[in-house]
Formats: C-alpha cells, structure tokens, sequence
C-alpha cells in the first residue's frame, strides 16, 4: 500500500541556518528543488548506526533525518532498495562552557590591584579555600563592585566556540543582588531602636 | 607534664583552660570549679559546623544548657564569633557579655542594617542572633535590662569568695579605645546610611574591620593563680590604647601571670616586651592560636622564635603553614597556579590545647597539658 508522502515542509530552525550552501524543500516527489543545488541523489542508506546517530543528534527532528521509502510502503521496506535518509544536521553551536571547577566567593579585602576572597566549592567537594586576585582577572566593567562583601563566581573549565575551538579559561563573575533603599534603611534604624528599648540596651 | 585521660570531665575542684582553634578562628573555654563553664569567643567544629565548645562538652559528658554560666565575645572579628549565638543559644543559664565598644547606638543600627544588607554570615548577623536570643528571653524575667552586659577596664565582670575562689577582671578596652572604636563604628554606619547604590548597585556582606584594640583582656585570678587572656589586643603608638595602657594601669590587679593565652596569633603587632617582664612570670605556660589568610599567616617564623626567646613552653593549636589542596583535574591545576596570586585551604581540622590542674587551695600543682587535634608545640609550628 502507498503511503502518501508529507506535505511539503520548509526546514526550520538551526538547520536552515547550518544549511544555506544547499536549502531545499521536501516535495511529494522528494525532489531537490534548490536552484543552485542539483538533485544529489540518495545521500545515506539506513543501517542501525546511521539511524542512533541520527536520534542522538538532533532536537529538530520534524524534517530533519526522517525515514521514507522512495518507492513503496514502509511494511516493505526490508525487501526493497534501502530508503533514503535525509542528512541530520549539527545544531548551530552557540558559545559553550564546560566547568571543570566552580567556586562562590566573597571579597574580604580589596584594593586597587587585587583582592583576597573566601571561596567555597558549588559541588561541595573540595575544601573551602583563600585566594588572592590580581585585579586584572576581573572584567573592566565589574572593577567596580569589587569591594569587601562583594559576592562572586569563579569557574574554571573550557570554552568552546561557534567553530569548536576549545580554550581553557578562568571566568569571574560579580553577583548583583538588589541593592538597598533609603526606605529599608529608615525601617532598620528604626527596628535598631525598638531593640535597644526592648533590651535596656543603655 | 603530663596529659590526662582526654575524654573524661575535670574534676569538681580543678581548673580547666581549654583554647581551640583550627587555623582561622579562635575560642576559651574556661572550667572554674563546680561545674561552672565560661566560653570566650567562638569557632566552629570543622566536620558539624558546631561551636567547638559545646561540641567538646558534650563530648565529655558536660551538660552545656546548665553549665554555661557566661558567654563572652572579646570583639567582633569574624574568626572571634562565628557560630557565638548557637553557644548563646544552647546555654540556657547564662549571660552574655561583649566589649563596651559595642554599646553605642550606632553598633546597634549597623545590626539591624546588617539584616538588610547581609548576602552570608558575617560578625553582625552572629549579633543580631543573639539579640534575638536575648528579646526571646527577656519576655520571660522582668529585669529591667536584659542584656548584653558591656565590658569596660577596671571591671570585675565575675566573682566567687568560698574555697574555690576566682576573680575576672576585664584590662580593656580602655576609655580612649573606646572613642576610637565609636569614630569607626558610626562611620561605617553613615557609610551605608548615606550612600544608597544605584542601579548597579548590590548588596555585600558587612565584613568587620580593625581595630583589634577594643577586644577585650582578662585577667584570671584562681586561688594564688594567675592567667593573663590576651584576645586579639595589638600593641598601638599610641599609649592610651593597645597593652601599654594596661602595663601602665595603677589599678590592675597585682601578681603576674602563669599562664599566658598569646594575643593576635603571636603576631609582632601585639608584642609588648614589658608585658613579658612586669606582667608573667618567668617562663611561663603560653598558648596561641594560628592565623591563615591568603598571604596573611600568622605566627611566622621570625615570631615563633621570638614567643620561644621568652619560654620553652609554648604551644599551638594547629600548624602556621598553609595547606595546598592538591587538585585531581590538572587542567584545574593549571588554571589556578596562571590566575591566583595565593591560594591555600581554610584549615578546617580543630586543635586543642587544655591546660587542668587542681584549685590552688586544694593542691598546689602544676599545669598538665592535653594536645588534642591538630594541637602540637610551638617549636613545630611551621614543620
């Protein structure tokens, strides 16, 4: 029994953006319809191999490395000519970081060329740690919060590009938290106050 | 000396003077006879995150809710106080007593601020705890003021006049380091209270600052025994301040020491050579803790040599060299050694030095000395 073919679908996504040196659209009759890309023919034919990396590479698999028969139904696709498989291809990589060593700290003391900070292990495995930071491992634009009690990250790991170069690197990260307001601090002295009655603080 | 059994209680009518320290924080735990327990300053036990002190009372059968009579915090450093409100908290018979530099409105103000500022632990937050402590159990006693007692010079801050007699006497802060004290305080206050952050602005964590010259010393007089508790008091320029003012005190109380808990982690700042002279006794029993910070390690070894020019015996409770953690991933390694200038682990295993002997008025003895943990002599400080 023939079974009707998907309406034709654009391919969306990460894929059309991997794939602008050859778009195409699917067709009832699966053919190439680029312009500048003429009909390649079968590209893979299935086996078991083929088939795991495909599922494992993708999250866009809609259009993106089906299964269909050329001629004939998939009941008897075992006894036919081995189906097409169209091409999974690799999601766009973005920026990665890969974080080999995580660490929150707090400033303890600051100056203008470095800062000494308490570090405690995010993954709780390593014991709690102090440090001393030239200031130029902190970005220009967050010098400023470096202060006593600041609150940081710092990671260590890999970081990977849009092209898969690999580099090891250390990043530190200042924590903003919202700051106080002069409502919060009239509330508090206030309180401070209340404490000193209620306790006979004289 | 010899060390006696460590898991047992001292006896009814002998006296203990525990110091604990793991290489970053400092606490006394003081037995006076009859089961009346005095902690002094608090650090934590590196495995429960417990007080060391409670953890070993309880470890030698001593019931800490009863037998805690005081609690008192010489200053606010962090390495002082952390963990000072679960003592607080647990012994439910005492009073707690801190440096009369904390008795001005301001310190007050900058506790409660703390509570909006604070993003982690800090030496305010141990406070606010215990001034919740205090509120809780003030609505049950119709004492006109709860609490906390401020410390001054010239007080007795406790007494007993039977067999197994004791005094306590407070030598600092001096009135002068008092304004000192205030001037920093209330600047840190108007810090914060005029300087409302803008947008890129965020919270931090109220970090205590110096001086150490507000910490309060104690002089303990137990029978014909003495025993000088130097805290972190530093030695200042300026003689109304620091231990001058207290070898030069006409009011202090007579005799010298024999047993001296070293101030400020041996460090030179807090070396007075008259206190050796006018205020011990010849080679005397001494006891310090070790302090580890980035690049801040305390005492070194110049300092060590010093503390053993005056007496062979010293102790200490955990080693003054810092320890690398040696690290599995050895791209992490790398990394580390090409970003830091310092880096060394907070030393986390506790020490214990505990000094026992009988009241002087039932025994004439001397100090036997217990090294538990990490403690170990002077001499093998940086070994």
């Amino acid at each position: 029994m023939m079974q009707k073919a998907p309406m034709p679908r654009k391919a969306s996504g990460p894929f059309r953006q991997a794939s602008q040196a050859a778009a195409f659209t699917i067709t009832d009759e699966f053919k190439w319809s680029s312009a500048s890309t003429p009909s390649p023919g079968p590209l893979f034919y299935l086996d078991p191999v083929v088939q795991t990396h495909g599922q494992a590479l993708g999250s866009n698999t809609s259009t993106i490395g089906d299964t269909v028969k050329r001629n004939g139904s998939a009941e008897d696709f075992s006894h036919a000519e081995p189906p097409l498989v169209f091409p999974k291809a690799l999601p766009i990589q973005e920026d990665h970081f890969q974080s080999l060593q995580s660490w929150e700290g707090v400033v303890e003391t600051a100056t203008s060329q470095g800062f000494t900070a308490r570090l405690w292990d995010r993954a709780k495995k390593s014991p709690d740690q102090i440090a001393e930071f030239p200031i130029e491992e902190v970005s220009t634009a967050d010098r400023d919060l470096v202060q006593p009690g600041a609150i940081f990250y710092w990671d260590i790991g890999y970081s990977e590009d849009k092209t898969g170069q690999r580099m090891r690197a250390s990043l530190i990260r200042l924590r903003r938290l919202p700051a106080w307001t002069r409502k919060e601090i009239e509330k508090a002295i206030h309180d401070s106050a209340e404490m000193r009655n209620k306790l006979g603080w004289e | 000396m010899v060390g006696s059994s460590i898991g047992t209680r001292p006896d009814q009518d002998e006296i203990e003077i525990s110091l604990f320290g793991p290489g970053y924080g400092e606490s006394l735990l003081l037995h006076l006879g009859l089961d009346y327990w005095i902690t002094i300053d608090s650090c934590l036990s590196s495995d429960t995150d417990e007080p060391a002190p409670i953890r070993y009372l309880k470890s030698i059968g001593v019931d800490p809710a009863q037998s805690i009579r005081l609690v008192l915090a010489t200053h606010w450093h962090d390495d002082h106080i952390r963990g000072i409100s679960d003592i607080f908290a647990t012994a439910k018979n005492a009073k707690f007593l801190c440096s009369a530099a904390l008795r001005y409105p301001e310190f007050s103000d900058l506790i409660e601020l703390s509570k909006t500022l604070m993003t982690d632990e800090s030496g305010a937050s141990e406070f606010s705890r215990v001034m919740n402590v205090l509120k809780e159990r003030g609505g049950r006693t119709r004492r006109a003021s709860i609490g906390p007692e401020f410390v001054l010079a010239g007080q007795i801050l406790d007494r007993r006049d039977t067999q197994l007699h004791y005094e306590i006497h407070a030598l600092s802060p001096s009135n002068a380091s008092l304004s000192l004290a205030f001037h920093e305080i209330n600047n840190q206050v108007k810090e914060i209270t005029t300087s409302v952050p803008g947008s890129r602005g965020t919270k931090k964590r109220i970090v205590a600052q110096p001086p150490n010259d507000v910490a309060v010393v104690l002089w303990l007089k137990i029978g014909d025994t003495a025993v000088l508790l130097g805290s972190d008091l530093e030695e200042t320029a300026n003689p109304y301040t620091g231990w001058t003012v207290i070898v030069d005190s006409s009011v202090r109380p007579s005799g010298k020491a024999e047993v001296f808990k070293v101030p400020h982690h041996g460090s030179s700042t807090s070396h007075q050579p008259r206190v050796w002279e006018e205020m011990l006794e010849p080679h005397p029993l001494v006891v310090l803790t070790p302090f580890l910070r980035g690049q801040v390690l305390k005492p070194s070894f110049s300092e060590v040599q010093e503390i053993l020019s005056y007496t062979p015996n010293a102790y200490i409770t955990a080693s003054a060299k810092p320890k690398r953690t040696k690290w599995t991933d050895k791209a992490v390694e790398r990394t580390i050694k090409e970003t830091v200038i310092n880096i060394h682990e907070i030393p986390r295993v506790m020490g214990q030095i505990r000094l026992r002997k009988k009241h002087p008025s039932v025994r004439n003895e001397e100090w036997m000395v217990d090294l538990i943990g990490s403690a170990r002599r002077l001499e093998l400080a940086h070994a």
